[in-house]
Formats: structure tokens, C-alpha cells, sequence
């Protein structure tokens, strides 16, 4: 029976003068044929749950690159400021106004790097949603570009702010070393004045003393023709020198 | 008899009297000639109205007066006079001890050089205030201090040098 099926298909198919192992072999190229077509479309299923997971890896990739640059961010800045901590620290003439300027200041800095990666991250997410929705594979590795991008940018703002802060760090540490010179030079110039005052004073004191022993000495000898003619040449020479002074300049 | 009121015998008159002093007692020869002269109304003998030693200034008085005088037309001047002496500016000097006429002339001359002129010198003697001499006029002052010449001197001489 089976051997005539060959047969029975040639004549149905009316080629009866055809061999019946033509026919076996068309069989045999049609089964392969379908089997190829099966695996085709098998592959191309393996295929596109294959993009879904690209899209997926990258979506994680995307999350530990923002993820790393948001942390490294936040110890660059954290080293910065408790290295100008440490140098503000350090001078003694930092006023409580200039402390909370500087407060200030860095948290401002924070607070803006802090609201950019969170915003960055935001546009991002948006942006890798809707590439994994289209199902792209350039769009995916256009995101995972754009994350490493993002990630440069946000390191380099960061390095400029450090850069920044350790200028302005220096900078105000200069300023304090020039107020505390500023500072000295005026303490040691009212020394100064202080001394050349009590010189003065002590000047003054020994003078008066000596001045006392000359004129009790001298008044002793002094005689009242002597004495007229010392206060004459002593007043003849004074209005001549300078005339006579406002009363009110005497009290 | 109206010279007796010219400025130029004014001037001649205060210089003459010199001291307020001076000025106090011609006011009172001034009163005393008022006086005598609502009780008569013959001539004065002016000299018998200042008996004692004769001032400069009564000299000069009695050398412009003359002796043919109306006791009215004098009363009426010397008054005046009287009040404008009276109203002269005045050198105050306060010294420890009187001084001498000479010293008080010399004085003045100081004073005339300097610029001042019509004064009259009001002396003030204080002995608690040690050899210091003060003088006084028109608002300004001058302290002549024997202590203050001592220190001037010895600064001079730059007595502290490689003492203190």
C-alpha cells in the first residue's frame, strides 16, 4: 500500500509517467521548506524579545550612571566645603555675618546642583520611556549617549563649582590675612601713639619737676628789678612772636 | 575850654593818667569839683581841691583848664570827660607783687607797639599765684610764667637726650 501511495499522489496529480521518488523528494523539500519558514519566525520572535531586554539593561544602565554621578557629585562638593571649612577655620577674624554669608552661599550651590540632577533625571526617564516604547535600538543607544553625557556635564558643573569654591575659599582667606595685617598695623600704630603719649607725659612730669627746683633756686636770688625785667623780655618777645590769645582758647 | 574834650588831649589825658588807679581818683577830683561848685559860684582854686602830692594827669589838667573858668563850663566837661575815661578799654595785669612806675611804662610801650592804644592799666596784685605774670586786654590774654620760661629753657637745651 505504501509503496503505491507515490503512485496514487502521480495519478491524482496526473502525471502518471512521473517516478515516484521525484515525488518523495518534493515532499521532502516542501516539509523543509515549512520548517524553515517555522524557525524564520521563531528567530524573529527570539529577536524582538531580545530589543525589549537591551532596552531594559539600558534603562538599569542609565540609573547607575545618574545614580554614581548624583553620589560623586555629592562628595566632591561634601570634600570641598569641609575643605574650606578647614581653611575658614583656620583664621580667627571670620565674623558670624561672613559665616552665614558662606553658609549661604554653598547651600544655594547645593541646592541648585541638587534641583539640575533632579530635573536631568526627570527629562531623562521621559526620554528613555518613550525610546523603550518605540522599541528602537538607536533610540536606546542614543539614551544610553545622552547618560553619559548628562553624567559628564553634571561631574564637570561640579568640578567648576569646586574649583569655584576653592577659589572663593582662598580668596577669602587672602581677605582675612590682609584684615589681620590691617588689624595689627592699626594695633601697633596705637602702641605707638599710646607710648609717645606716656613718653610725653613722663617728659612732661621730670620737666616739671626740674622746672620747680630752677625756680625755687632762681626765686631765691630773683629780686624784684630782676624780676620786671625777665617778665618784659619774656612778654616783648611772646607778642611779638604770636600776640596775645583768644581768652576762650585758654579754657 | 573846649579842647578839654579834643581827642588829642584825651589821648595825652589816659596816657598820663596810666593805671585805672589813676582814673579813680580823677573821677573823685571830678566829683568833688561837682560839688563845690553847686555851693558858690565864685572861682575854685582847683589846687585846693587836691591838697596832696600832684599827679601827672592834674598838672596836665590844670596847665589845659587855665585859671579863667566858668565852674559851670568845667563841671560840664570834666563830667564828661569823666565818663569816657571811665569807659576807656583797659590792659588787666595780675602779678604777685605791685610793680614798679618804670615796669608799668614799659609795659605800655609794648602794648603801644603792638597796636593798642587809649588804655588804661588795672592792676592786680596776687600773691598765691607764684611768679607768674598775667596780662589781659580786649579779650585776649598773655601769661608771662617764670616756670614756663624755666621749662622752655631747659626743653631747648634738649635736657632729656639719651636719658629717657
Amino acid at each position: 500500500m505504501s509503496s503505491n501511495l507515490p503512485s496514487i499522489i502521480a495519478n491524482l496529480l496526473f502525471f502518471e509517467e512521473i517516478p515516484s521518488y521525484i515525488v518523495i523528494v518534493f515532499l521532502i523539500l516542501a516539509i523543509s521548506l515549512f520548517l524553515i519558514l517555522i524557525i524564520t519566525i521563531f528567530e524573529k520572535r527570539k529577536g524582538i524579545n531580545s530589543d525589549e531586554g537591551l532596552g531594559e539593561s539600558a534603562y538599569q544602565d542609565a540609573l547607575k550612571i545618574l545614580d554614581k554621578a548624583r553620589a560623586e557629585s555629592l562628595r566632591i562638593m561634601s570634600r570641598a566645603q569641609s575643605k574650606a571649612q578647614t581653611l575658614m577655620d583656620s583664621t580667627y577674624s571670620l565674623t558670624d555675618a561672613a559665616k552665614k554669608e558662606l553658609d549661604a552661599r554653598i547651600g544655594d550651590v547645593y541646592k541648585r546642583q541638587e534641583d539640575y540632577l533632579k530635573k536631568s533625571i526627570e527629562e531623562l526617564l521621559i526620554t528613555f520611556k518613550s525610546a523603550v516604547e518605540k522599541g528602537s535600538e538607536e533610540n536606546i543607544r542614543t539614551l544610553v549617549q545622552t547618560t553619559e553625557t548628562l553624567k559628564k556635564e553634571a561631574l564637570s558643573d561640579i568640578t567648576e563649582f569646586k574649583e569655584m569654591l576653592e577659589e572663593e575659599t582662598m580668596g577669602a582667606k587672602e581677605e582675612l590675612e590682609d584684615k589681620v595685617k590691617a588689624d595689627y598695623a592699626q594695633v601697633e600704630a596705637e602702641i605707638d601713639t599710646y607710648r609717645q603719649k606716656k613718653l610725653k607725659e613722663l617728659n612732661n612730669k621730670v620737666l616739671d619737676i626740674l622746672s620747680n627746683i630752677y625756680l625755687e633756686v632762681i626765686g631765691k636770688e630773683l629780686d624784684q628789678p630782676k624780676y620786671e625785667e625777665m617778665v618784659l623780655k619774656l612778654l616783648d618777645e611772646q607778642v611779638r612772636k604770636s600776640g596775645l590769645k583768644d581768652v576762650s582758647s585758654n579754657e | 575850654m573846649s579842647s578839654l574834650l579834643d581827642n588829642k588831649f584825651k589821648e595825652t589825658f589816659i596816657d598820663a593818667l596810666s593805671t585805672k588807679e589813676a582814673a579813680g581818683a580823677f573821677s573823685d577830683f571830678v566829683d568833688r569839683i561837682s560839688n563845690e561848685s553847686y555851693k558858690t559860684t565864685e572861682k575854685i582854686s582847683l589846687t585846693s581841691l587836691f591838697p596832696k602830692e600832684k599827679p601827672e594827669w592834674f598838672i596836665l589838667l590844670l596847665d589845659k583848664v587855665g585859671k579863667d573858668i566858668s565852674m559851670n563850663d568845667l563841671r560840664g566837661n570834666l563830667e564828661t570827660l569823666k565818663k569816657e575815661i571811665l569807659n576807656t578799654e583797659e590792659i588787666n595785669i595780675k602779678m604777685p607783687f605791685k610793680p614798679s612806675d618804670n615796669f608799668l611804662k614799659q609795659v605800655q610801650k609794648v602794648f603801644d607797639k603792638a597796636g593798642y592804644k587809649d588804655y588804661l592799666v588795672n592792676l592786680e596784685i596776687d600773691e598765691s599765684g607764684g611768679l607768674d605774670t598775667g596780662f589781659s586786654i580786649e579779650g585776649k590774654y598773655l601769661s608771662v610764667s617764670l616756670k614756663e620760661y624755666i621749662r622752655n629753657y631747659l626743653m631747648s637745651k634738649d635736657v632729656f637726650k639719651g636719658k629717657i
